[in-house]
């Protein structure tokens, strides 16, 4: 066969969930390893209010690894796109407090993915000087408005 | 300055830029996945570039082909890589600056002078020695005054390229204007090699914010930053496992070629290359070389132009011995390939290992 393109490049990837139809096999040292991390950091924030995140990406985790842990911590009920100079995801797993955070350039290419194991991930919540320059732009914006009023 | 009101820290930049909080914070993320360093780290890189003086910064283009900055100024984010241009103060570019002649020559001494023992130095390209320095010479002074003047005020270097990291194309053979890499002439400073013929935009701007944030990385025996360089390319290759099997491309156009074997025979430099190409990849994330067929020139490398005879001629074993620094699979396969290659490129082979013994014998002259 002649491969025309990258993915007819027949690289073998072992233990692939997907291919087995199995997602109840062997699970991996390393993917025990982690989930005990992260069930230590979750013990942190229940205690003493502690976050803490994992780069998914410093792991040396095959697809294969990367679709277990997806699958061993489930989808939550929340899941948030941001339009953050190109599209960011955060989704809550099935364990409240645990977050898979992907970010993307604006040409779609992978820039991170964390764990982040916290009540909100930081780069969704609405930074205070921005909120204090949100009022100044809509009290000038509103002053436009008010045709030779002044508001204040 | 003729401005009212001088933008001081990075924070009122991005303010006046209306660059959003959280479009920062990604970039900061992304920073610090990007040079492997610990996810926590990615807030301290927030709050230490938003609070810090943007740094100023003199480029200075010495025998070169401006391809560093087109790598830097025409990456295809720009919205992240060129987010670098708020957070330093470019005072001194001779290619950017609007200013020429006098008025340029000008702006470099008042930078240097108002920023005295805290300004960034970025270097591309190589210092000719040969005849006093006369091959290169601007507003007639030469390229090794320009530097040794410039280096005296600086907090430290950062040479964009293999020219200034270790002399690149100037320096190759026979190197008629005595081209030399920076740290040969500046002894006494912090210096950060960046190489690659052209470097990866990505890995430009994230050892500048490294080094604004956290100071000078960890680096390398070459002085490069171990995030990026602390791999060689063969350590990432995907095609790695066709060396393991030992399926080699023989040709461009054999079955190899077309089956995506791997391009150890056909010269591929990738074991001996230290640099991010096989994770980071170029064009937006599309590709490197050996993703389009061709092997790795190993442009990162001192010497690369000559190191091993031609870029098409396989890493013979004893070269690759040689290297100090590799790993022990590298090695091991890559003898493994030379076996068989051995019949074909006999020939080649003695001619590579007398240059490099030529190259040795030079060396320890």
């Amino acid at each position: 066969m002649i491969a025309r393109r990258l993915s007819d490049i027949p690289v073998k990837v072992e233990g692939d969930a997907s291919k087995t139809g199995s997602t109840t096999g062997t699970v991996g040292g390393g993917l025990i390893a982690i989930l005990r991390e992260i069930t230590e950091m979750l013990e942190r924030l229940a205690r003493y209010d502690e976050s803490a995140a994992i780069d998914l990406r410093s792991l040396p985790f095959s697809p294969s690894d990367y679709q277990s842990l997806r699958e061993s911590l489930g989808t939550g009920e929340v899941e948030i796109t941001l339009n953050v100079d190109g599209i960011s995801r955060v989704r809550e797993t099935g364990f409240a407090g645990v977050w898979w955070v992907e970010h993307r350039s604006p040409d779609d290419e992978l820039l991170a993915v964390l764990l982040e194991i916290t009540n909100i991930p930081e780069i969704v919540v609405t930074n205070r000087d921005e909120v204090a320059r949100s009022a100044n732009r809509l009290r000038d914006r509103l002053s436009i408005h008010t045709a030779g009023g002044n508001i204040q | 300055m003729t401005t009212a009101k001088r933008l001081e820290t990075i924070e009122d930049v991005l303010t006046a830029n209306g660059v959003s909080r959280r479009t920062f914070l990604k970039f900061c993320i992304s920073t610090a996945s990007f040079m492997a360093l610990a996810p926590s780290m990615s807030t301290v890189i927030a709050k230490e570039l938003l609070k810090a003086r943007r740094p100023s910064v003199i480029y200075l283009s010495f025998q070169e082909c401006t391809g560093c900055l087109e790598s830097l100024t025409r990456s295809y984010t720009p919205s992240v890589e060129n987010m670098i241009f708020n957070m330093v103060s470019l005072d001194y570019d001779d290619t950017l600056m609007a200013a020429a002649g006098k008025q340029s020559e000008e702006a470099l001494d008042t930078v240097i002078k108002e920023n005295y023992g805290h300004y960034m130095m970025v270097v591309d390209g190589a210092v000719p020695l040969g005849n006093g320095g006369v091959y290169n010479t601007q507003g007639g002074k030469s390229a090794v005054q320009i530097l040794t003047d410039s280096a005296k005020g600086a907090a430290a270097i950062v040479c964009v390229g293999t020219c200034s990291s270790f002399g690149g194309i100037p320096l190759a053979h026979p190197n008629p204007t005595g081209a030399v890499p920076v740290s040969d002439i500046i002894t006494d400073k912090p210096i950060i090699n960046v190489s690659g013929c052209p470097p990866i935009p990505a890995v430009i701007t994230s050892t500048l914010v490294h080094y604004v944030t956290l100071g000078v990385p960890a680096l390398d025996a070459h002085h490069r930053p171990l995030a990026f360089f602390g791999n060689t390319i063969h350590d990432r290759c995907y095609r790695r496992p066709f060396f393991d099997e030992g399926k080699f491309a023989k040709t461009f156009d054999d079955e190899g070629a077309r089956n995506g074997w791997c391009l150890y025979e056909l010269g591929c430099k990738g074991p001996t290359t230290y640099n991010a190409c096989a994770t980071t990849k170029w064009n937006e994330g599309t590709s490197f070389p050996i993703e389009s067929g061709h092997p790795c020139l190993g442009c990162s490398e001192p010497n690369f132009w000559d190191r091993n005879g031609s870029f098409y001629a396989p890493l013979a074993a004893g070269l690759i011995s040689s290297v100090a620094p590799i790993g022990e699979a590298a090695g091991a396969g890559a003898a493994a390939g030379v076996g068989t290659a051995a019949l074909s490129r006999l020939r080649n082979r003695a001619k590579v290992r007398q240059r490099a013994t030529e190259k040795q014998t030079s060396k320890e002259e």
